[in-house]
C-alpha cells in the first residue's frame, strides 16, 4: 500500500539508475536528472523548483553504503 | 526532532521476508556548506552508527566549491565484504541539519558512495544524542544536540 512514508520508494523504483534525481520539496515528483549533480539542479529549476531536494540514484538499490 | 524511518527501494528483498520492496533507514535532510555562502542542495542523509565519519558523494563537495583531492587526509573505504576499496578524502564542511543546526565536521568525501551521504559517528553522534526506535512501525530516529563542555 502506498503511503507518506513510502512514497518515495515507490517513486525511485522506476526512476533512472546511476544519475543524480531531483524531486520537489515534499520528494513525489522526479523534476530532473543528470549525469552530473548540476544538470539534475537546472533541469528542475527549467520545471520550475528552484530549491530541489536531491538524491544518488545508484544502478542497484540494496543493504549497502558503498559500490 | 524525530522522524520516522523514511523507505528506499530494495532490488533484492530480504530473503526473510521476499515480500518486501522497500527498506526502512533512518534520515535526516541536510545541506552541506564550504566557505562563505556555498551550500549544496537539501538531501536525505542516513545515520549509520556502524560508519566512524560522515560521508559524502564527492559530487557534492565539488559543488560547495572543494576541491576534492587536494587535502592530506585521505583513507581508503572498503565496505563491510572485503572488494575494491576508493580513497576517501577528508575535508573540513558545515552540516545544516534540517534547518535547526549547523554543525561544523571533518566529513569525507568520495566518488563511488552508493548512496547520497551518511551521518557517522565523528560529527554527527558526537553532536547529538541520537536514539534509534524500532518499537513503533514504521521505526523512529530522535535526535537532541548536545554540547560537550
Amino acid at each position: 500500500m502506498l503511503t507518506k512514508n513510502n512514497q518515495l520508494a515507490h517513486l525511485l523504483t522506476g526512476a533512472a539508475r546511476n544519475c543524480w534525481l531531483a524531486l520537489t520539496e515534499d520528494e513525489t515528483r522526479i523534476v530532473g536528472k543528470g549525469d552530473t549533480l548540476e544538470k539534475a539542479v537546472q533541469e528542475a529549476q527549467k520545471n520550475g523548483v528552484e530549491d530541489p531536494v536531491v538524491i544518488w540514484s545508484p544502478k542497484e538499490w540494496y543493504y549497502g553504503v558503498y559500490c | 526532532m524525530k522522524k520516522p524511518y523514511k523507505a528506499f527501494p530494495i532490488d533484492d528483498p530480504d530473503p526473510n521476508d521476499p515480500t518486501q520492496r522497500e527498506m526502512y533507514l533512518p534520515s535526516f535532510q541536510v545541506r552541506l556548506g564550504h566557505g562563505h555562502g556555498n551550500r549544496s542542495p537539501r538531501f536525505d542523509a542516513i545515520v549509520d552508527s556502524g560508519s566512524p565519519w560522515c560521508i559524502f558523494r564527492a559530487d557534492l563537495g565539488r559543488m560547495i566549491g572543494i576541491d576534492i583531492t587536494k587535502t592530506n587526509k585521505t583513507y581508503p573505504l572498503g565496505g563491510v565484504i572485503s572488494g575494491p576499496r576508493d580513497t576517501m578524502y577528508i575535508h573540513k564542511v558545515k552540516i545544516f541539519v534540517e534547518s535547526d543546526w549547523v554543525i561544523e565536521v571533518m566529513a569525507g568525501f568520495v566518488e563511488k558512495l552508493a548512496v547520497t551521504g551518511i551521518l557517522g559517528r565523528n560529527g554527527f553522534f558526537t553532536n547529538f544524542k541520537t536514539t534509534f526506535d524500532h518499537s513503533t512501525n514504521p521505526a523512529t530516529v530522535e535526535i537532541e544536540r548536545f554540547h560537550i563542555a
